[in-house]
């Protein structure tokens, strides 16, 4: 086997064992062929991280072509925003709330079921199946029977979730504050929801303050749309 | 039989194959990783990694599972990855330490350094015939000969003299001072 060859196929590690003990053995006694063998590793890894960039983007872009699927839910939440608003008919209140509410229409999207599958086969299944249907009055009361049996932070959010979901912001808020000290897998989404639900409520002093403990907690979490929340909220 | 076929596909670099098994086991990994609670986006990241060492040591290693399918090699490589993010941040309990990772000799991720950063750079840089031919060479690990099968060129003179004319550049690098 010509060297060239065999360094390939030693890094590949295609060699059988007796083979790679001898290439290792050739690598102590010969400074020459080590070199080679480190350049042609340097090269393979150099490659490898490339590629490896290269197959993360792909993944990344797979990620992102599912997010618009939720589109329709979210314009059905803008023009839910603004329905209610004219239905209370004051125009007054349209008028001031207008940017926080619209910054909040356009940031809001309901937070997935992550979690139901730990709890599956147990009466909590239908609290999220419930949840995952868009009922929420529904999910908000089987939320409440399963916390009855356990306290659990993480069923907790997914309670004021469903809270925000229906519109009872100030709910939201007080069990998202609840649960900012605890050990919640969602702590992240905790603030960043506990923004959101600000946002709506006309608090961007607050809403800040939320933005403000997301970046101290996870700063990756939601950056683009943190950053540009934090914006236009200075 | 499928899952034979699958497997080769991983190995000739088939990207449908890469992203079949991402697909097909993103729900189940998810479940899996729920014992570590770690948040949403890190298992994601994680998830992606392993699929991406997965299909890496196919392609490069011409890797072929005999024993164990193709979702507990990935599951223990993304298994091994949390475990060291969870030591990184030092939750870990070390009695729940993975026993049996080191089955499917998983490789440990060392950062790289600065000249193979660069070198990496340097790679996307080249011309789409130099990328493929090295990749062929060094990531795919084909021979002259095979090399000389799957592609329009004429022989493996051919073929060795554009490697060396596209390896020079990178070469350069190398040796050039820190």
């Amino acid at each position: 086997m010509e060297q060239e060859q065999l360094i390939q196929h030693y890094v590949a590690q295609k060699l059988s064992k007796i083979e790679m003990e001898e290439v290792a053995h050739k690598m102590k006694v010969d400074a020459t062929f080590k070199a080679a063998v480190d350049e042609y590793k340097l090269i393979a890894s150099s490659i490898k991280i490339s590629e490896k960039d290269k197959l993360k983007k792909r993944l990344q872009a797979i990620e992102n072509e599912r997010t618009p699927k939720k589109n329709p839910f979210k314009i059905w939440q803008i023009a839910a925003t603004i329905a209610v608003l004219i239905g209370i008919g004051s125009f007054y209140v349209f008028q001031n709330s207008n940017n926080a509410q619209s910054l909040y229409a356009s940031n809001f999207e309901p937070y997935p079921n992550t979690l139901q599958p730990v709890v599956r086969d147990i009466p909590g299944n239908l609290a999220f199946m419930e949840y995952e249907n868009g009922n929420y009055e529904k999910a908000i009361s089987e939320f409440q029977k399963m916390l009855e049996l356990q306290d659990n932070p993480d069923i907790k959010f997914y309670l004021a979730m469903s809270h925000l979901n229906t519109g009872a912001t100030d709910k939201a808020l007080i069990i998202l504050k609840s649960i900012e000290d605890t050990n919640t897998r969602y702590l992240p989404q905790t603030h960043w929801y506990s923004a959101l639900a600000h946002l709506k409520s006309e608090d961007k002093k607050s809403a800040l303050q939320s933005l403000k403990k997301l970046k101290t907690v996870d700063a990756m979490y939601k950056k683009d749309k943190r950053t540009s929340l934090e914006n236009q909220l200075n | 039989m499928t899952n034979t076929s699958l497997q080769q596909r991983l190995r000739d670099e088939d990207p449908t194959a890469f992203e079949e098994v991402y697909k097909d086991n993103q729900e189940a990994f998810f479940n899996y990783a729920l014992k570590f609670n770690l948040d949403k986006d890190t298992v994601l990241d994680v998830y992606q990694d392993a699929t991406i060492a997965l299909y890496q040591n196919f392609v490069s290693k011409q890797l072929v599972i005999e024993n164990g399918t193709l979702r507990t090699y990935l599951f223990a490589i993304g298994k091994y990855k949390m475990y060291n993010i969870l030591k990184k941040r030092k939750k870990v309990i070390l009695k729940d330490a993975p026993e049996k990772v080191a089955d499917f000799e998983i490789e440990v991720d060392n950062s790289p350094s600065e000249q193979q950063k660069q070198l990496a750079i340097n790679f996307k840089n080249m011309s789409p015939s130099c990328q493929d031919i090295l990749k062929m060479y060094y990531y795919r690990n084909l021979t002259i000969k095979e090399i000389v099968a799957l592609t329009h060129y004429k022989d493996e003179n051919t073929v060795k003299s554009h490697k060396s004319r596209c390896l020079k550049g990178l070469r350069q690098l190398i040796n050039s001072p820190k």
